[in-house]
């Protein structure tokens, strides 16, 4: 009995009063609320919360990307000189599905006035340029890499949110943070990770990762198990329904009109 | 919260309302004109954010119940024609499959958007044009003075009464040879199959121009005959390409169903002629429309490829 009162109180030491000790100095630490995604009937995006401590002189990036995969696109050109059309296509090699980058406004700021001291730390888009490959030629890539990446965010799913991080400072000589993640509605199940880094003059001084599990449940999971995995019983069960569905209507109003 | 319900298939969520009233829209439509309406759907729900491939599939599942309750009502009415639909249907079918065949051709030659563009472009402007200015003319006809019908045989009535296996079709109250539904039908199935759509629109001016059939049995037919066509697109979409979202089809049902039973009423109420001239203005508004996509530079130069 005496041990147990020993040992609580001695976790009961860590965590209020001794953690602020011992995180600043040289790790970090990044505690995810909620830690997997449900995504269930109805799901219209959601946020996350990443928040832990670090030494009050630093800044802190969180950044959620989704998995790696390659995307075919098709390219916009004109034709006769006259009218816009899909010609030819192009294949952009290993993007994450999802990129979504939190900084607080500070940083945000700095971001703007010294853009190329920003990309270095390499969590911004130029970053993200370096990393990829496309089908295209080299003189295309630029272009074509500017498109996707508007394509992206007009979906929600790449995004840098500046002043998306605050801080409360703390006592002991680091600070606390909390960052907001903005989870679109366009949310594809699977593995994401959440990278939270400690930035001090420029450079990155501390690292953690996580992983956040999205995944669907309840009814849109049933309905994607079976159309995926029972085609086409699954389509003739739509039209089924879809026919029920308008007899009954026609019904319904059948009644009606005999009332008048 | 409430309002909005995630779609398993297409990978977003919508707003419940926007997705019933679009449904509705589309439904009373369907019941006025006896079009599938997915000329006019499918481009609404790539505007709200659904992917492509998703739209169209999903679209025609709605078609699917929107045109049972439609063909229930016009059926009530004694508006549907059921002889002449099941012909069109055959051909439709046969002329789909040639279509696909087409199309894959086309996509290996490498031209094929340019070549789907400019058909929908040209067909949209040569029947919304040629609807909108015979109907107009008939109004004035009718209004300027009540001279008889001409009942000067044109060529082409002579040519296709030539035609064998002449037979009556009673609810039209025409005889015609079972050769021209069952032509005609290929030919809006090719067609169909070329554009991506159902045909409805195409369908309706062949049965009012080609076949002459009266306005309103041409609504019902119409609604008949796409009734089948579309079971039979839902099916295979679900099958090959996993792209029926059924969420987002139910909801659209939901509206749609409702409102081709109003739409039934309202083409009951309204004269053959204004009917032809409203369904032309749409036909021409959505030309337009198509059109200006082409000619205006678009915000974003790529965009995903549909299919798998």
């Amino acid at each position: 009995m005496l041990k147990k009162t020993a040992v609580f109180l001695a976790l009961f030491f860590c965590f209020f009063v001794g953690w602020p000790l011992f995180s600043p100095a040289g790790g970090i630490k990044a505690r995810l609320i909620p830690e997997a995604v449900d995504i269930g009937t109805f799901f219209n995006g959601t946020k996350v919360y990443v928040s832990g401590d670090v030494s009050r002189d630093s800044e802190v990036v969180v950044r959620l990307s989704g998995m790696r995969q390659d995307v075919a696109l098709k390219k916009k050109g004109k034709v006769l000189g006259l009218l816009w059309m899909n010609l030819g296509s192009v294949t952009i090699h290993d993007v994450p599905s999802m990129y979504l980058v939190s900084i607080s406004k500070d940083l945000g700021a700095i971001a703007k006035k010294q853009p190329n001291k920003w990309e270095e730390l390499g969590f911004g888009f130029a970053a993200l340029e370096k990393e990829i490959n496309t089908s295209s030629p080299p003189a295309e890539r630029e272009a074509i890499f500017k498109e996707f990446l508007k394509l992206k965010k007009s979906e929600g799913l790449y995004a840098i949110e500046t002043g998306s991080i605050s801080y409360t400072e703390e006592n002991s000589g680091g600070k606390s943070f909390e960052a907001v993640l903005e989870i679109p509605p366009r949310l594809t199940p699977g593995k994401y990770t959440v990278e939270t880094v400690a930035v001090k003059d420029g450079s990155v001084t501390a690292s953690t990762t996580a992983e956040l599990q999205v995944k669907q449940v309840g009814f849109p999971a049933f309905v994607s198990s079976l159309a995926f995995k029972h085609g086409a019983l699954y389509g003739l069960l739509a039209t089924i329904i879809a026919i029920v569905a308008g007899l009954l209507m026609g019904v319904i109003f059948k009644g009606e009109k005999g009332a008048h | 919260m409430f309002w909005h319900l995630y779609l398993p298939i297409a990978g977003s969520s919508i707003n419940i309302l926007l997705i019933f009233f679009l449904g509705i829209l589309v439904g009373l439509l369907s019941g006025i004109f006896g079009v599938g309406g997915g000329f006019l759907m499918t481009p609404l729900l790539i505007m709200i954010g659904i992917p492509p491939t998703v739209a169209a599939a999903s679209d025609s599942n709605q078609i699917v119940g929107a045109s049972t309750s439609g063909t229930l009502a016009h059926y009530r009415l004694g508006n549907v024609d059921f002889k002449m639909g099941l012909l069109l249907l055959i051909g439709g079918v046969a002329g789909g499959t040639v279509g696909v065949q087409i199309i894959k051709i086309l996509r290996e030659l490498g031209n094929a958007d340019f070549l789907i563009n400019i058909t929908y472009v040209l067909m949209l402007g040569f029947v919304g044009t040629y609807m909108f200015l015979e109907s107009l003319q008939a109004i004035r006809k009718k209004k300027a003075a009540q001279e008889p019908p001409v009942a000067k045989e044109s060529r082409y009535a002579r040519l296709v009464g030539k035609l064998p296996w002449q037979t009556n079709f009673d609810t039209s109250g025409i005889r015609l040879s079972v050769l021209m539904p069952l032509g005609l039908g290929v030919f809006v199935g090719i067609l169909a199959a070329i554009m991506g759509v159902g045909g409805g629109f195409i369908m309706v001016p062949v049965m009012v121009y080609l076949l002459r059939m009266p306005m309103h049995v041409v609504v019902g037919t119409s609604l008949f005959q796409i009734l089948f066509t579309c079971v039979n697109v839902t099916i295979m979409q679900a099958h090959s390409n996993h792209t029926v979202d059924f969420v987002l089809a139910l909801i659209l049902l939901l509206g749609s169903t409702l409102g081709a039973q109003f739409g039934a009423k309202i083409s009951k109420r309204l004269g053959g002629e204004q009917l032809k001239i409203l369904l032309a203005s749409i036909v021409l508004l959505v030309m337009v429309k198509m059109l200006l996509s082409l000619l205006l530079t678009p915000d974003i130069m790529v965009a995903y490829k549909g299919g798998h």
